[in-house]
């Protein structure tokens, strides 16, 4: 059973993966986490972003995003996001939600934390 | 069924920070939650009429989508709030004058926002 229900709302894809790190640690210890990306944060739910990253920092974003994803992570993309008029290329696994989605899910969470 | 209560603090004024607390104030407020919207250190900007929402370094980008996808503007959203009874607040302030400010907010110290988040089904900051 998850201890705590985490919420993060990231609204910048430059702090995409210190929140990625830090969910797929929060779950290893038995902890539920729901990841929203909004505005340039939803960049790295789009496969054309990942294929054109050029600076990574010793990171692979696109892994991280896999990690996430197989260890129960759940990543949503605002359903009214910029990106989509651009034909927005979700990563498998990732979904589109809207603010609703967001509200029920943090009704209900121990914290929501934004980045 | 008793309304949520939720309180939103926005502590920025760039372009994407601005954006989320406004989405979650108005998402709530049309689902029938009662709301508070609090602005707090630079985020107090947005409140002004002279506010104009300008992304942070390497995402100016995001200017000219929010543009082109037709969302509306910061000031639209605020607008849009009020409209649907989202409360207005400025957080340790000393404003003698607030008539730069788009809407009146009424001042309140910190611990009263927090008091209040205390008692809500939802307190997120931005």
């Amino acid at each position: 059973m998850a201890n705590k229900k985490f919420i993060y709302f990231v609204s910048l894809s430059s702090n995409a993966t210190y929140v990625l790190k830090q969910s797929i640690e929060m779950v290893k210890q038995h902890n539920e986490v729901v990841l929203f990306f909004d505005l340039d944060g939803a960049r790295v739910l789009d496969q054309r972003y990942l294929k054109k990253l050029d600076r990574t920092h010793g990171t692979d974003l696109a892994l991280l995003l896999k990690l996430a994803l197989e260890s129960g992570i759940k990543l949503y993309g605002c359903q009214m996001n910029v990106l989509i008029a651009d034909g927005l290329e979700l990563v498998d696994g990732a979904e589109l939600a809207g603010v609703v989605t967001f509200l029920e899910l943090a009704y209900t969470a121990d914290a929501v934390l934004s980045y | 069924m008793e309304s949520k209560k939720v309180v939103v603090l926005a502590l920025h004024d760039e372009l994407e920070s601005a954006y989320p607390p406004l989405n979650i104030a108005v998402g709530a407020a049309s689902s029938g939650a009662d709301v508070i919207l609090a602005f707090s250190r630079s985020g107090v900007n947005i409140l002004d009429k002279r506010y104009i929402p300008i992304p942070s370094e390497g995402i100016e980008y995001l200017s000219n989508a929010i543009h082109d996808f037709n969302v509306p503007t910061i000031h639209e959203m605020l607008e849009i709030a009020v409209e649907m009874g989202v409360q207005l607040y400025v957080v340790d302030l000393d404003i003698d004058d607030e008539s730069n400010f788009i809407y009146p907010a009424e001042q309140v110290p910190i611990k009263w926002i927090l008091n209040e988040a205390v008692s809500a089904d939802l307190f997120v900051h931005f």
